[in-house]
Parts: structure tokens; C-alpha cells; sequence
């Protein structure tokens, strides 16, 4: 890491297994998770701005990691400075995010994470798209078109005052519209079954035998694939007048929802705090068994503080699933925590900025 | 900017270059001292530009830039006459010609629907096509595959409905004699959409 976060320069060599990152807070804990992240998904989780990334008073950061993935070693690099961006595999530049993602894998597991369940569908859309996109690269190329098209769409309800003409343009949209947004409903629809069902078994280990949950793909508010894409150009046309009226977008998969059930009731509106923190557990875990099952090897996991979050119980399987998944991890914790891990680790001492090796 | 510090005229040349397609400020100021430096070819551009301001303009019955109207191809002999191409820009037709497949008939819209950029079907040389479709018995909708092109294929498909025509649309695939590998995720998706049986 080369002008990072509040990193002016640093190396760090993670072994296999488990790599605890330990140190008081406001040091560089997650900022560490957070460079691996950018480099292995060409994004920030943390902020929107790449110019945020970069240390106090320098005009670019660099970073670059070598990894042991699909038995080969993989090294990424990354350059930011404003307005220049350069993503690199094993020294070749790559041309577009969708060239890039996929390559090296890592789930990312922060207490933030309970947003997925608690707040706006918003946050479960883009769980799903980011794990899809992982697996799937076309589905960055199928979002941006899809994005485009709601603009185009939008700008056109704001701005055309003649409605006959309007609704006419409105029906050519909808068209292109209808056959981008299926091909994402029938992805998300696809990720989501997967999802449940490697879901189903982790939650039968944390949770009690008469407990049960269910994910379910809101397709314009349908529970089934064929009925979301069979009432989606209806749906569209039968929208068009109430568009007009509102002068905005009302329907697509812009709009859809993952819909995360405990015991048959929504876990969002019903759910515990603690049961809201085993299932992102469950939905975090599920998403290492996707792509494993996709690439045959586990993604690197990512954890940062959540091991204080979890109940005993939860933990000690947590931490027994990492074991015997053999899959490297990076936890970051206050010193105090360490003792948690009864299991053979690295630690990583984190002071202002510097990390060395315990 | 540096050309700030140039004659008044001078900078006027750079600034006026540096608006046009692919040219920035560096290319801009070498263009203008090439001139400067040689003024034959400089007379000699002038004088290009001129004409071609002067003797070309757009055909009146299908767009396409043209010295005579109406154009080569609208009056010319031996094209199809019930076939109707539709391209978005005067570039487009030189391409479909050099191909030498295609003999019918084209219409230029100028442009797609963009309603970010203000465009409209009023903005386009879309009605006009209405007014030649006599004899017409297959439209081709020629337009870029971008989600722009798209919505406007959509739509003159939509208006043409009416008329009874067959109205097609060009086919999506991978470039022929490139290599699969460099083909991206949506043109290779695509392409096995419209895979066919051997």
C-alpha cells in the first residue's frame, strides 16, 4: 500500500489460515480489508469517491497484492490519482471493471452488513448484484445499459410536454426496458434460489430446530420467475399513464426486493437484533458457498469486528466453519478479543498507520 | 491556457480546432503553427472547406449528404427500389455501400433518440420516411445496437406497424474473423441468443 487511507507505505505478508489485524481503534484496522477489497472488486465499500482513499496531502495511492488463486499466483495492482484510474492483472491494464472482477475472490463481513436486512431494498440489490457480478461479469455490462435506459426514460417524462407523442416514446423505451430488466430479474431470481438453499443449511447450525427462514426474489413484487416475466410488459404498459402523471419511473427491477423471512415473517419488521446478525451470518456464509461452488476454491473471508457482535455460540461456529474451511481470513479486533481464537493464527499488530508482524 | 498568451487571431485558430471531434489543446496549437508555417496547404484547406459548405447538403428525399438532389443513390438506376435502409448517420451509408451487398434504398435519421441530449423524433429525419413508402416492401432498421439505437428501433418499428411492411432489424454477433476471447459478455451473450442450427 503506497499513500493509502493513513498508510504512506507498508507490506504485509498474510499467511494461510487465520490473520488477526489487532489494535486499538482509529489505527488502520479496516483500512487494510478495505485495500484488498479495492483491489480485488475495483471499488471502496466505504465511500463513493476514490479521492477519499488517498493519504493526507498526496495526489495518488497505489496498491498491489499478489494472490495464490485458481493455483496460480494472480498479482493485482491498482493506481488511482483524480481522474485516472488504472487496474492491472499480472501487469496487464485492464480495460474495463467487468474484464477485472471475478478474478480474485473475498466476501467482506462488517457489523454495517446488517443493513442488508434493516434498511432499504436498495442495500439488497446491490448484496445480490455484487455477489452476481463476482460469478457472472455481463452483469456490470446488463446494470449499466439497464441505468441508461431508466435516465433516458426519466429525462423523457420530465422534459416531453406532448403526451400522445410521449406515451408513444414511453412504449419504445418500455421495450428495450422490458428485455434488459428480465435478463437482471432472471439473474437475481437464479442467485437468490442458490442463496436460499446454502442459507437453509447454515441456519439450521445456528439456529434453533423449530426455526425456520426463506429468501424470496421480489420480481415486481411476484414470487415466481415466470409470472414476473410474463405480467412485465403489461405491468409496464399498464404504468405508462401513472408515469406520465408523476413524471418519474415507476416500475422495474430498479425497484425489486430480496425478501429475507424468519419463521414466515419478514426478519426486517419482525426480527430480533440478534436473529438479524446470524442471518447476514447465514446470507455471508452462503455467498463463500456460491462461489466456491462457482470457482471449486473459497474466496478469501473478510472480517472486520464482527467476531464482538456474535454471540458465543455463533462465534465458536463461525470460527470453526473458517477452520475447517481452511480459507484464509483476516479479522481485525481490539487487542482485548484475541483471546477468542483458541485456533493457531498470525497476528498483525496495528498502531498509526504501521503494522508489524507479532 | 497558453494560447491565451498568442495573437488574438491565433488563438481564435487554436480555439477553433480544439473544438472539433478527437482534437485537444496540444493537437489544436500543432495544427494552427502547421498553417501558419505552410500557407498553401492552409489556403488550400480554406478553400476545401469552403466548397464543401458551399456544394454539399442533404438529399431531400433520404438525408444522406449529397453535391446533387436529389442524391446518387435515391435516383440512381438498378437499386432496389422496395427496399429501405435506415442508418443514423451519413458514415453509416459508406459503410453498408463498401459491402456491396445491399442495393436498396436508404433513409439518414441524423441522430437516435436521446432525451438526456434533447432529441426527440422531431429533432430526427424520422417523418420523412412515411412520405417514401410507396412500393416499399422491406424496411431495414440499421441504427447502432446501443440502448439508444435500440429504443429508436423499437419506436420506428412501432410506426411502421400500420403500413403492413416487413420491417427488420440487423443481427447482433461477434465480429466476423475476430477472436471469441475478445468479444465482451453482452456480444457473446447475445450471440448465442441468435445462435443457429448447422
Amino acid at each position: 500500500m503506497r499513500h493509502f487511507r493513513n498508510y504512506k507505505e507498508q507490506k504485509i505478508e498474510f499467511q494461510p489460515g487465520i490473520n488477526l489485524l489487532v489494535g486499538a481503534n482509529g489505527q488502520g484496522k479496516t483500512n487494510v480489508l478495505e485495500g484488498v477489497y479495492y483491489l480485488i472488486t475495483g471499488k471502496s465499500y466505504r465511500v463513493k469517491l476514490e479521492n477519499e482513499l488517498i493519504y493526507w496531502g498526496e495526489k495518488n495511492f497505489y496498491l498491489q497484492a499478489s494472490f495464490h488463486a485458481s493455483d496460480r499466483l494472480i498479482r493485482l495492482e491498482s493506481y488511482y490519482e483524480t481522474g485516472k484510474k488504472v487496474m492491472k492483472i499480472n501487469q496487464l491494464a485492464s480495460k474495463r471493471l467487468s474484464d477485472y472482477v471475478g478474478t480474485v475472490n473475498a466476501v467482506f463481513f462488517s457489523p454495517d452488513d446488517l443493513h442488508i436486512i434493516k434498511n432499504s431494498p436498495q442495500e439488497r440489490r446491490r448484496f445480490l448484484d455484487l455477489l452476481i457480478s463476482q460469478i457472472k461479469p455481463g452483469h456490470i455490462l446488463l446494470l449499466n445499459s439497464y441505468l441508461k435506459i431508466i435516465r433516458q426514460k426519466n429525462n423523457l417524462l420530465k422534459k416531453e410536454k406532448n403526451v400522445s407523442l410521449l406515451r408513444s416514446l414511453l412504449q419504445a423505451w418500455n421495450e428495450e426496458l422490458a428485455e434488459t430488466g428480465a435478463k437482471i430479474i432472471v439473474n437475481r431470481w437464479h442467485f437468490t434460489q442458490s442463496l436460499n438453499q446454502y442459507c437453509k443449511s447454515i441456519f439450521k447450525s445456528i439456529f434453533s430446530p423449530k426455526d425456520d427462514m426463506e429468501l424470496l426474489y421480489l420480481g415486481l413484487g411476484k414470487k415466481s420467475l415466470e409470472e414476473s416475466l410474463k405480467i412485465f410488459p403489461e405491468l409496464l404498459e399498464n404504468k405508462i399513464d401513472q408515469e406520465i402523471e408523476k413524471r418519474n419511473v415507476l416500475i422495474g427491477p430498479h425497484r425489486d426486493d430480496l425478501l429475507i423471512e424468519l419463521n414466515g415473517r419478514s426478519a426486517k419488521l419482525f426480527g430480533s437484533q440478534g436473529q438479524q446478525r446470524s442471518l447476514v451470518l447465514c446470507l455471508k456464509l452462503a455467498e463463500m458457498e456460491i462461489i466456491r461452488r462457482e470457482k471449486n476454491e473459497y474466496p478469501i473471508l473478510l472480517l472486520d469486528d464482527v467476531l464482538s457482535e456474535l454471540d458465543e455460540f455463533r462465534r465458536e461456529f463461525l470460527l470453526n466453519y473458517i477452520h475447517t474451511a481452511g480459507k484464509q481470513t483476516v479479522i481485525t479486533m481490539t487487542g482485548a478479543d484475541k483471546k477468542m481464537i483458541h485456533f493457531e493464527k498470525n497476528v498483525f499488530q496495528v498502531s498509526n498507520g504501521k503494522i508489524w508482524r507479532e | 491556457m497558453d494560447y491565451l498568451h498568442y495573437p488574438r487571431s491565433l488563438s481564435d485558430l487554436i480555439i477553433a480546432f480544439s473544438r472539433l471531434p478527437g482534437v485537444g489543446p496540444k493537437t489544436a496549437g500543432r495544427l494552427a503553427f502547421f498553417l501558419l508555417q505552410h500557407s498553401g496547404e492552409a489556403e488550400d484547406l480554406a478553400e476545401a472547406i469552403r466548397i464543401a459548405l458551399r456544394d454539399i447538403r442533404q438529399c431531400s428525399v433520404c438525408g444522406n449528404y449529397t453535391e446533387e438532389d436529389p442524391c446518387k443513390i435515391c435516383s440512381g438506376q438498378g437499386r432496389d427500389k422496395t427496399m429501405l435502409c435506415v442508418v443514423e448517420q451519413p458514415r453509416d451509408v459508406v459503410a453498408l455501400e463498401k459491402t456491396g451487398e445491399y442495393k436498396g434504398l436508404y433513409h439518414v435519421l441524423h441522430g437516435v433518440l436521446s432525451p438526456m441530449e434533447g432529441i426527440g423524433p422531431e429533432q430526427l429525419n424520422l417523418s420523412p420516411i412515411f412520405q417514401r413508402l410507396e412500393g416499399i416492401k422491406e424496411v431495414v432498421v440499421a441504427v447502432n445496437p446501443t440502448v439508444e439505437g435500440e429504443a429508436t428501433a423499437h419506436y420506428l418499428s412501432k410506426l411502421l406497424k400500420p403500413f403492413g411492411l416487413k420491417v427488420t432489424r440487423l443481427a447482433h454477433g461477434l465480429p466476423v474473423g475476430g477472436d471469441l476471447e475478445y468479444a465482451d459478455e453482452v456480444t457473446i451473450a447475445r450471440a448465442l441468443e441468435g445462435r443457429r442450427v448447422l
